[in-house]
């Protein structure tokens, strides 16, 4: 355990490294957005790992329920914490590439506003996690976390509703043209999907760590107290 | 003679002779970081009465809770009728009578009415309602609202309850507190004769005098561990006559007995205290006149914002209908005595949730005729095409409404974390039945709403169905 948990420190700074070096040095710079689509990899990257920590959190939900153990929990409670912070940073990074691209910082256009919606769900977890105690915070975070995760596909669905301009990096763009990346942005944003993936787990553990080590030091206290 | 077993058989439940009822084995439960219960050990047979003492707060409302299956223990083994609670927990909650120190009652209801839905709970049958209320001396209380209710009548009320299916196991909190000295005569009496039957008894008090006579072990809880108490009172059942049993043919009802039974006290509170739809109407009323002056009553704009605004009032009622309905289920821990009831738990949430559909439904209408009168939108002759839009959406969002309002009942927050937790939640479908009911304002045909509706309809069986499962998690936690 110790021997992956030293191993984790560099895999994410190797990565992270990469990662940097190829968004700058390797990609290629984009015909017509210029330099502020290198931050498409970042963005990605970010959505990609906000993502995996919502999975986290739901198959932590179901854990918990099934084993009421403290660490599935922590650890659904730390993925889903992580994830806020990684999908406000999708929707910070957004608004960057925005405001030169589309002239505004926000529109409310499908993946735009299906980001939003599951920022604004996962808040809502954090705000029920911080108002409740013991067993029912177990038992209610789990609930709403596998319930959060299920409408994950409506969000997105029911966003495609709206009209969209976002743009479409793979398939067919909305006149029926297919789309693609330079090889040179492909590799470069699947080493950004890896680094993302290597943050997600080290920010995620540690946090469940350290919620771990709050109980144990919660525990002491009251037996003392006792 | 009880062939499986091979001991004699006795009592009305055919329990054998000092069969192990209750087995609890180094319990633990804690909040907040705070032991409770710290490795309680307890075993209880056919037949006996344990008396649990202890001061107030030291844990003796929780134990039975956890006995009670009511309440999981964080660590240490229950079991009981031999069997582990977490597998068979509707046959066991049909074996056990449990009161605490709240009424476990509905408070808009009558005693009469209560004592009616908690039988149809149980499966037992209304004639013994009846014998019960003469017995216990309820009888002419019985139209009385069990909120006006004083306390000794109360307490009467709240044990018959327990009492009513004739449970082989019961665990009763205070039992005594409130009552006078005919009413203790009168509950003395049924103790014994629910001891003389084989039944077993786990009792709590911090007066030892009250069970002088009826418990056979004294102990007490103390720094959340039982020891002997040190004065021990022998049971004194000699010489009594038979007791007339009451309550053998219980066979607890399906998932739809129990819907209907529980779906007719939702029906039947609302009717009675007249409190939720009137409330929802009045917030519907409100919105949709805020709405159209914030937007400077301009016809066109209204008109054109038409489905947003009125998806937003409908959540807003729906909003105070779902946290209303909660508040019921809290007066008197009523929702409690529910859940210890041997019904399926998705039968409890889907007469809560259908309630609330009915609920929602009528603010929807009733908002129509509102937007008809004072926006000049013209509505009813696509009121056709409006309706399945209606029940779409209203499904989804009192079946999610009503598991979130669960949630959000148990917590600090309870005000305030509903919207919290069920707009956002609840976002795609208002996305998608605004979208819909926007569509056919502009009086295009109802399919040509089908991608919106198909949203609404995967958000109701998607988020319904996963409501449905994980209400029995929710309610373990006793809420």
């Amino acid at each position: 355990m110790r021997r992956a948990e030293a191993a984790l420190w560099p895999a994410l700074f190797g990565s992270m490294s990469l990662a940097l070096a190829m968004a700058f040095l390797y990609a290629p710079t984009e015909r017509v957005m210029g330099d502020v689509q290198r931050i498409f990899y970042v963005h990605v990257g970010l959505w990609w790992a906000a993502l995996v920590s919502f999975f986290l959190t739901f198959v932590a939900g179901i854990q918990t329920l099934r084993t009421r153990k403290d660490a599935w929990d922590e650890l659904g409670g730390a993925a889903a914490e992580v994830g806020v912070l990684l999908n406000g940073l999708v929707l910070l990074t957004g608004a960057i590439w925005a405001r030169p691209t589309w002239g505004v910082w926000w529109t409310w256009e499908p993946q735009l506003t299906a980001t939003l919606l599951t920022e604004l769900v996962y808040l809502g977890l954090l705000v029920l996690r911080s108002a409740t105690e013991g067993e029912r915070a177990r038992t209610f975070c789990a609930v709403v976390g596998i319930l959060a995760f299920l409408n994950l596909p409506v969000v997105f669905f029911s966003a495609r509703l709206l009209r969209g301009v976002h743009p479409v990096v793979f398939g067919e763009d909305p006149a029926g043209r297919p789309t693609g990346l330079d090889p040179a942005m492909l590799h470069t944003l699947l080493v950004w999907l890896l680094a993302c993936t290597v943050l997600c787990g080290v920010l995620v553990g540690l946090r469940a760590q350290l919620g771990l080590l709050d109980r144990r030091v919660r525990r002491l206290r009251a037996a003392r107290g006792a | 003679m009880d062939t499986r077993s091979g001991k004699p058989s006795a009592g009305r439940w055919g329990l054998p002779v000092d069969e192990v009822v209750l087995v609890a084995e180094d319990l633990w439960k804690g909040f907040g970081g705070r032991a409770v219960l710290r490795g309680v050990s307890l075993t209880v047979r056919a037949g006996e009465a344990v008396a649990v003492l202890g001061p107030n707060g030291s844990g003796k409302t929780t134990l039975l809770r956890v006995l009670a299956t009511l309440l999981l223990p964080d660590a240490g083994q229950l079991r009981l009728f031999g069997q582990d609670p977490s597998s068979s927990g509707a046959s066991i909650r049909a074996r056990i009578g449990f009161t605490t120190h709240e009424a476990l009652l509905y408070g808009g209801l009558t005693v009469e009415e209560n004592l009616r839905l908690f039988a149809s709970l149980y499966g037992v049958k209304t004639t013994q309602v009846e014998a019960w209320m003469h017995k216990s001396g309820l009888w002419p209380r019985r139209g009385e609202v069990v909120r006006m209710l004083s306390r000794g009548w109360l307490q009467r009320t709240t044990l018959v309850r327990a009492l009513l299916p004739a449970p082989p196991l019961l665990l009763l909190d205070e039992p005594f507190t409130g009552l006078d000295a005919e009413g203790a005569g009168w509950l003395r009496g049924v103790l014994l004769d629910h001891l003389r039957a084989g039944g077993a008894l786990v009792l709590s008090t911090h007066r030892p005098e009250e069970v002088e006579g009826i418990a056979r072990r004294v102990l007490l809880l103390e720094s959340g561990r039982l020891i002997p108490h040190p004065k021990p009172s022998e049971p004194n059942r000699d010489g009594q006559t038979p007791p007339t049993i009451l309550g053998r043919d219980v066979r607890p009802p399906g998932f739809g007995a129990a819907l209907w039974a529980l779906l007719q006290k939702e029906l039947r509170i609302e009717l009675k205290t007249r409190e939720v739809l009137p409330a929802m109407g009045l917030m519907a009323l409100v919105a949709i006149v805020l709405f159209s002056v914030t937007m400077g009553l301009d016809p066109a704009l209204v008109r054109s914002a038409a489905p947003g605004l009125l998806w937003t009032t409908f959540t807003f009622a729906a909003m105070l209908g779902l946290s209303r309905a909660q508040a019921v289920e809290r007066e008197r821990a009523a929702a409690l005595a529910v859940l210890a009831a041997p019904v399926d738990r998705g039968a409890i949430l889907a007469a809560k949730a259908t309630s609330q559909f009915l609920w929602i439904l009528a603010i929807e209408l009733l908002s129509l005729v509102a937007s008809e009168v004072l926006l000049n939108i013209d509505l009813w002759p696509r009121l056709g095409s409006l309706l399945p839009v209606l029940f779409l959406g209203s499904a989804g969002l009192s079946l999610v409404g009503t598991l979130l309002g669960a949630v959000a009942a148990g917590t600090r927050l309870r005000e305030v974390l509903l919207p919290l937790l069920l707009v956002p939640m609840a976002l795609p479908l208002l996305i998608g039945a605004a979208r819909a009911t926007g569509k056919v304002l502009e009086g295009l045909p109802l399919w040509a709403a089908w991608p919106e509706l198909r949203v609404v309809g995967a958000f109701g069986i998607i988020l319904g169905a996963a409501s449905l499962v994980l209400f029995e998690a929710v309610a373990e936690e006793g809420v």
